[in-house]
């Protein structure tokens, strides 16, 4: 006799428990149990384990199972009865069961996908432990006091004093990326990274980003440390342990010390590489400490019983006492990092990655609404008029004594049935759909096994809501009817749920239309955009960024290396391009005339160019000359657009003088020529006034080649980047072509264009299916009245008309209705655009169209059907 | 007279019922059919024989004592009833007698 010590499998053995009855459990366990012991000597633990887990499957069998209890819960009772008879409801009309089950199911699917969609927008940044207490720092510059920026970034000292002039700023981290890219080598090759931060020590006791390898206590405290996260250690190393390992630089080599999860989608911050100090020299420390310097973000942690509020309160005193004078053109001010998702529009120069829109969260909202009324409308519509047939059940259930409350009861059963299929349904067709929508709104949803629980209570809540709105109802209005009349054989259905089913469908379309005017407005819209002329020639543009001195100091030769290759047509330098997706500098400058001192007077976008930019870009000039090839004098003479040539309110510009001060000096710009207006920036932004300097401006350095390509991009590029490996041996090659990142600019909208479209299509079919119910519950009504008609004469057509005319009336009333709200709607939506369509009456009536076009179409099956059947069989089915 | 039909897998656990008689639970029983018919049996098909005999009455049972090789858990003994007995001769009997009525030339396969 052995000593049982080996403990029995868990969960089995917890589901052996569970469906065993209580008085067999010990003699059949005991069975169970001495076989198991006596494999775990003959085969080993594992496999009697194993063995085990099947003989609890087999055992469980009838013999085995608790005795269902016989019920004398009279409501129990009644539960199974109304599901029973629920179920068969649903099987005796198959196709109202399809039409209710899919039309739901569509409006839970999509509806929980746009939910879980808002929630992750409106969940930026609120999986740090501390989001609620963690600030960033904001510089306001109010030098002109109506037209205050607001960048996202400050001081360097910044966040020490805070942090040791205000007790309630407990903690605070500051963030660098002092050039605009970290270059390094592993092994023998070079690598570049745009998303990199270099930070404090404390960098992840302000933030959480957990660690796969490595401690976050310790990991960025040495100088020259970095953390990388999972997929870029993978595409540098190939693995993720990597702790150790280093990257070389022409400096120090920085030292592996973590390695974390890639952040989440909803983290503002987004970075590949965090640095600590990898900047030991004098230079640094003295930025470090200098008030009149910036470029640091800073962010703060507020104690939990303080209010930034009364932080904000005493900042001005503590602007005087660090900033001098600088304190009375600029101001702190704090935002709370979940805010910066969302309240960031304003914000220059911050760490923000992308930026959302909440009007597109308004938006989407309602669609998930829309969809899910109009599916519970069908519901509603198809439960009413079925009342009819059901009458006599009614009728008789009265008779026999049922209370108006079991009937409720009853009726609401069918729509929980409904509705659970529903939402089977539901899940199916999210699983389908995700991977397309994670491809258009770049997140990534996944529903299966493991990530069900997470989606279960949005989607049972869900489920609740509906069953009770659209059942509802229905319940009550059956559930009322006399016993008497209906049993007599009079319509009981009435007048009043006649009127209510045609507010409805009236509501149905409204919604409808709304979606199809918008859909119809966005995609005008996004066509317009897309073949707007911006003043400039952007196709086949390809752009290098220049990242090195050497090439800059070289930039001539390499630029007449670069018109070498074959199938280049042109090549333009500058230091910004138009269709810019960096910041593009502003400078303060005044026409000669205005008084000196004080503030300048007009803020203007500059660019520096060379003279290869004007056949690269092919923009216009309106009047005088543009830089001549020889252009080493022309360092103070300026282009400007047509914009700047009246905001400076310059009658003859040609000759004209600007003045802009830099270190105290005064420069004086000569303006030599005019450009027409071209779009710069964005379509959503209006033309501002430009200026053009040349290369050798004393403002900005070149920072790109543009190359203009006639021939094969691909083997332009390849030569392209021979020439730049010769130039500059450390970063690789960098292009950006200019068509892509012009899209881009409209990415927001592309995205919301086809969520919209989706979700007006689904609102049309949903809409549609109910209306193909609705028909074809007339029709059944009316078959004996079409007999009749057609024996005394009617023709065809006539009959379509009278089947179809209450529908046409009910979506023209729907059009009156649905116009001014889409005009409100839309009007709103292109405010965001300064270039825009105008809102014609043509969407309207094309939406109106449509919609009166698809609503008969799905009419006519059921009754041309009916037109067409012989009055004689109609007639006899009595 | 065939009242109660009785299943051939049914047959053979009240046969080995009988064969083991005082120690015949469904452990035991499981092996002894293994041992003797050869045939793969799990404990859950005995299981259920068992309690559909017990319950037709072929069969009543008893629990014995706690055994430490079981957890400490109790087995239940099944012994056959006389009416089980009536079961299992009526059967054998039907048998035999059917065996008896087939004629000897079915037998003679080579003759034709």
């Amino acid at each position: 006799m052995r000593k049982n010590k080996v403990k029995l499998p868990g969960i089995p053995h917890a589901f052996f428990r569970w469906y065993c009855r209580e008085e067999r459990y010990e003699e059949l366990h005991g069975d169970l149990e001495e076989f198991y012991y006596e494999r775990i000597e003959e085969i080993g633990l594992k496999r009697a384990r194993l063995l085990y887990f099947l003989d609890v499957l087999r055992s469980c069998q009838s013999y085995a199972w608790k005795k269902p209890k016989s019920q004398t819960n009279p409501s129990i009772v009644m539960f199974r009865s109304n599901f029973k008879i629920a179920y068969r409801s649903l099987m005796r009309s198959k196709a109202h069961s399809a039409i209710n089950i899919s039309g739901l199911a569509i409006g839970i699917a999509f509806s929980c996908m746009l939910y879980l969609y808002i929630s992750n927008e409106l969940s930026y940044d609120s999986f740090h432990t501390k989001s609620d207490r963690i600030y960033r720092t904001l510089t306001i510059d109010e030098r002109i006091p109506d037209k205050p920026r607001i960048y996202g970034q400050g001081m360097p000292p910044l966040g020490p004093a805070l942090k040791d002039d205000f007790p309630e700023v407990v903690d605070m981290v500051r963030l660098y990326r002092f050039q605009g890219q970290i270059v390094f080598q592993i092994g023998d090759v070079n690598h570049q990274e745009r998303e990199w931060y270099s930070t404090e020590a404390n960098f992840f006791e302000v933030f959480d980003f957990p660690f796969v390898f490595g401690d976050p206590g310790t990991a960025l405290a040495e100088p020259f440390s970095a953390v990388l996260t999972e997929s870029s250690a993978i595409r540098y190393f190939g693995q993720t342990d990597i702790i150790g390992k280093t990257l070389e630089t022409e400096a120090n080599p920085i030292k592996i010390t973590g390695v974390i999860r890639d952040q989440p989608e909803n983290s503002h911050l987004k970075f590949n590489i965090l640095v600590s100090s990898i900047r030991p020299d004098d230079r640094w420390k003295t930025y470090l400490s200098s008030w009149d310097r910036f470029g640091t973000y800073t962010y703060i942690v507020l104690d939990d019983k303080s209010s930034i509020e009364s932080l904000v309160t005493k900042t001005e005193e503590f602007e005087s006492r660090y900033w001098g004078s600088f304190g009375d053109s600029f101001s702190l001010d704090f935002q709370n990092i979940e805010d910066i998702y969302f309240k960031s529009e304003q914000i220059e120069a911050g760490t923000e990655a992308s930026r959302g829109q909440i009007s597109y969260i308004y938006i989407f909202t309602t669609m998930g609404l829309f969809i899910l009324i109009i599916a519970c409308i069908n519901y509603i519509n198809l439960a009413t008029s079925k009342a009819m047939f059901r009458a006599r059940e009614i009728g008789i259930r009265k008779v026999v004594g049922a209370h108006k409350r079991q009937l409720v009861a009853q009726f609401l059963t069918e729509s929980f049935l409904v509705t659970a299929i529903g939402l089977v349904v539901a899940v199916a067709i999210m699983d389908l759909a995700f991977p397309y929508f994670n491809r258009i709104t770049t997140t990534q949803f996944d529903i299966n096994l493991n990530t069900i629980g997470d989606y279960a209570p949005s989607l049972l809540g869900l489920a609740l809501i509906i069953a009770i709105l659209s059942g509802g109802y229905p319940a009550f209005y059956l559930s009322q009817l006399r016993p008497a009349a209906t049993l007599k054989g009079q319509d009981e259905s009435g007048k009043r749920s006649a009127i209510l089913r045609k507010g409805l469908v009236v509501f149905q379309f409204v919604l409808t239309i709304v979606m199809l005017v918008s859909t119809l407005v966005i995609g005008k819209q996004l066509n317009f955009i897309e073949d707007k002329d911006i003043g400039f020639n952007k196709e086949k543009l390809a752009v290098i960024d220049i990242n090195s001195w050497n090439v800059r100091g070289q930039f001539q030769t390499m630029k007449n290396e670069l018109l070498n290759i074959p199938g280049v047509a042109s090549v333009g330098v500058s230091s910004r391009v138009p269709g810019e997706w960096k910041n593009i500098h502003q400078l303060y400058m005044r026409s000669s005339d205005s008084p000196d001192g004080g503030v300048d007077s007009v803020r203007t976008y500059f660019m520096g160019f060379d003279d290869g930019m004007l056949e690269t870009y092919k923009f216009e000039m309106v009047q005088g000359n543009y830089f001549g090839p020889n252009s080493q004098n022309d360092s103070t003479k300026i282009l400007i657009n047509e914009a700047a040539m009246e905001t400076f309110g310059l009658a003859d510009p040609i000759g004209a003088v600007l003045k802009r001060k830099t270190d105290g000096e005064l420069v004086s710009l000569t303006v030599i020529g005019v450009v027409k207006n071209f779009h710069f920036q964005s379509l959503h932004e209006k033309i501002s006034p430009l200026v053009i300097g040349a290369w050798n401006n004393p403002f900005r350095v070149i920072d790109y080649f543009t190359l203009k390509v006639s021939g094969d991009m691909a083997q332009v590029l390849t030569a392209a980047n021979k020439v730049h490996e010769k130039f500059d041996e450390h970063t690789p090659m960098e292009v950006h072509f200019l068509d892509q990142q012009l899209e881009s600019f409209y990415e927001k909208e592309a995205r919301a264009g086809m969520i919209f479209r989706m979700g007006a299509g689904l609102c049309i079919f949903v809409a549609c299916l109910g209306l193909f119910g609705l028909a074809s519950f007339t029709v059944m009504k009316r078959t004996k009245e079409l007999g009749i008609r057609k024996i005394l004469g009617a023709n065809q057509t006539n009959l379509f008309l009278l089947l179809s005319s209450s529908f046409t009336k009910q979506i023209g009333i729907a059009f009156i209705i649905a116009s001014p709200i889409a005009y409100y709607i839309m009007n709103n939506w292109l405010q965001v655009f300064e270039y825009r369509v105008s809102l014609g009456l043509g969407v309207f009536l094309l939406a109106g169209i449509m919609a009166v076009f698809i609503a008969l179409i799905t009419i006519s099956y059921r009754s041309i059907k009916a037109i067409r059947s012989n009055p004689v069989d109609s007639l006899r089915y009595e | 007279m065939g009242r109660t039909y009785l299943g051939e897998f049914e047959e053979l656990v009240l046969l080995t019922v009988g064969v083991l008689y005082e120690d015949a639970y469904a452990v035991s029983i499981t092996k002894e059919i293994i041992k003797q018919s050869g045939r793969s049996v799990n404990v859950s098909a005995v299981h259920k024989s068992l309690y559909r005999l017990e319950k037709k009455g072929m069969l009543k049972s008893h629990l014995g004592a706690p055994e430490s090789r079981r957890g400490g858990k109790r087995k239940r003994i099944f012994s056959i009833t006389p009416f089980g007995k009536t079961a299992l001769d009526e059967s054998a009997d039907l048998r035999t007698k059917l065996r008896q009525q087939i004629p000897e030339i079915a037998f003679k396969w080579n003759i034709i």
